[in-house]
């Protein structure tokens, strides 16, 4: 479902498509999976062409359960839309937001 | 004399307020010091000022931590010794950053006044969130201050502190719009589905702002229900409510939230709307919206043909290649410019191409240069028909073949570039120094070092000198 890469001590996940509640959720479980092993995982937005509010409640989600355990969560290479959908609604003050994936990986 | 501690191989001096030689001596002593030590965090926090005479002494560090692969950094300077650095050109030789750790709380509240230091104020609370820190915002959402107060909660909420959901419901009455909308904000990312309710009341605030956040917090908090409550708001007067109700209903993305935006679309006049709306439809994904948009391409505003080409390239329309191909002979300039682009964006088959390059003859040179721009991104090399075209009168015409050229065939593009840079157009002359660069042939610096005596135009010879360095 997800393609994902390891870098060093981080994990980069490439969400592809659409992101709504079941893939939302799929991507949630996943990554949290991840974080029992790692201490940063990075979502690759790059493939991305659609988003709905439930899929955001579950990212929202997965945040909070990645702070909790002390845990990284960055996200980037959003398209200029996907980006738009995270300003609306303010969350991108809340997540850390990269611009690639590089920039990212180094935090 | 300067205070000093190591935490994981970082030393940390913060450095007197009447700095002296002898302080960055002692600096100097500590660093030789710990042999272990990878960074060095110099800390002007509560120094105005650096004497000149103190320069020799900075420097003298720098090329200590230097000799020991240290990285040095000089953390929260202030105006007076920035200015001495710039005056001094040794800028650019230190690394700064602002390290907040050495604020007190009461330092740290009276930057967060500062519009420019808010953000990062917060975001250090956040990362460093203990019981002193809930003290302070215990104290700021007691305050009278709306800044406070916002920063507060946006602490709160950064940090997912829920234990404050009462408090932050409680700021949905504040008087400030500032506060509300902060706390409207929260309760979405808190995803307080309780508050929703309560938020609707908003959606009609006389503040923008406070509409805007009330909108996106119902969208962010959606059920079933929702979309039709924001419809209504699809009716209103105000431009900005409907842009913020298509916003919303965009982001909710069922069955009905498309149904409202479709209807909506029949009735729209709003140029700029329109274009949202192409934009909100295109999240959907459905099969109708290539239709909807292939529509909206043949509009007469040339707002909402953009819109409606690039929402058919981010939906990758590629099933529309041919229905889109045939709006490129529309007699409208701008529906068939507007195809070109997205059959460029859309096609990488070389049928495209050809298709186009039969085209080129009979259409207008706005979109003529929109068929060389898409040759050179469909990627078939169709070298041959652009290099033809560096002949042309039109200088846009001249500098767009080459570029197209140069993401095609490497070799042409190289002996092209080189002939454009005797074209009577700068604009041909500064592409070609462009592809030069980024194909960077054996020995083209030097021949552009060369051109540069003939070179007439200040902004090609700026652009070489970029390349070659200053001569």
């Amino acid at each position: 479902m997800f393609e994902l890469k390891e870098e060093g001590t981080s994990v980069v996940v490439y969400l592809k498509g659409e992101v709504n509640a079941q893939t939302g959720l799929e991507l949630k479980n996943k990554v949290l999976d991840i974080f029992k092993k790692t201490p940063t995982v990075v979502l690759s937005f790059k493939g991305v062409m659609y988003m709905n509010s439930s899929g955001l409640r579950e990212i929202i989600d997965l945040l909070k359960r990645s702070k909790k355990e002390n845990k990284n969560l960055r996200l980037c290479d959003m398209s200029n839309d996907i980006k738009e959908m995270f300003s609306f609604t303010g969350l991108d003050k809340v997540f850390k937001i990269y611009s690639d994936e590089a920039q990212a990986l180094k935090g | 004399m300067p205070l000093m501690i190591t935490r994981k191989k970082v030393l940390y001096i913060r450095l007197p307020y009447e700095l002296d030689v002898k302080d960055f001596k002692a600096v100097q002593e500590d660093i030789l010091k710990y042999s272990d030590v990878k960074e060095v965090r110099l800390d002007f926090k509560d120094v105005p000022y650096l004497q000149s005479k103190l320069i020799a002494e900075l420097i003298g560090i720098k090329k200590t931590t230097i000799s020991k692969n240290i990285k040095l950094v000089l953390t929260n300077i202030q105006e007076g010794v920035q200015q001495v650095l710039e005056i001094s050109n040794l800028l650019d030789h230190f690394t700064l950053d602002r390290d907040f750790s050495s604020y007190s709380l009461h330092e740290l509240s009276y930057l967060l006044l500062d519009p420019e230091m808010n953000e990062s104020v917060i975001e250090f609370i956040v990362g460093n969130f203990n019981e002193q820190y809930a003290q302070l915002v215990d104290e700021f959402l007691s305050s009278d201050d709306p800044i406070l107060i916002e920063s507060a909660l946006l602490i709160i909420g950064k940090s997912h502190n829920y234990e404050y959901t009462e408090t932050v419901k409680t700021c949905l009455d504040s008087p400030y719009p500032n506060v509300v909308r902060s706390a409207i904000l929260v309760l979405g990312w808190f995803g307080d589905e309780e508050s929703k309710q309560k938020i609707y009341e908003f959606l009609k605030d006389e503040h923008i702002d406070v509409a805007e956040a009330a909108a996106a917090t119902i969208a962010l908090l959606a059920d079933e229900n929702d979309a039709l409550a924001i419809k209504e708001y699809l009716d209103s007067d105000d431009e900005r409510l409907r842009k913020i109700a298509i916003q919303a209903l965009s982001l909710i993305n069922d069955e009905f939230s498309f149904k409202f935006l479709v209807e909506h679309l029949k009735k729209e006049n709003n140029e700029f709307l329109r274009a949202h709306l192409a934009k909100a439809i295109s999240y959907f994904n459905k099969p109708e919206v290539a239709n909807i948009l292939l529509n909206m391409l043949k509009e007469d505003s040339l707002k909402i043909r953009e819109a409606a080409a690039s929402s058919l390239i981010r939906i990758k329309a590629t099933d529309k290649i041919d229905e889109i191909m045939s709006l490129v002979h529309d007699k409208d300039v701008w529906v068939a410019y507007f195809a070109v682009k997205a059959i460029g964006e859309l096609c990488k088959d070389q049928k495209c191409s050809e298709d186009l390059i039969k085209l080129y003859p009979t259409v207008d040179t706005q979109v003529r240069i929109a068929i060389i721009e898409a040759l050179g991104k469909i990627g078939a090399d169709e070298s041959e028909f652009l290099f033809q075209l560096l002949d042309d009168a039109n200088e846009d015409i001249r500098k767009e073949a080459l570029n197209s050229i140069s993401l095609l065939n490497k070799e042409m593009a190289i002996e092209s570039a080189y002939n454009a840079l005797k074209d009577s157009s700068w604009v041909v002359r500064f592409k070609a120094v462009e592809i030069l660069e980024e194909l960077k042939p054996n020995g083209f610096e030097e021949k552009l070092k060369i051109h540069t005596k003939s070179e007439t135009n200040r902004y090609v010879k700026d652009k070489i000198y970029s390349v070659v360095g200053e001569l």
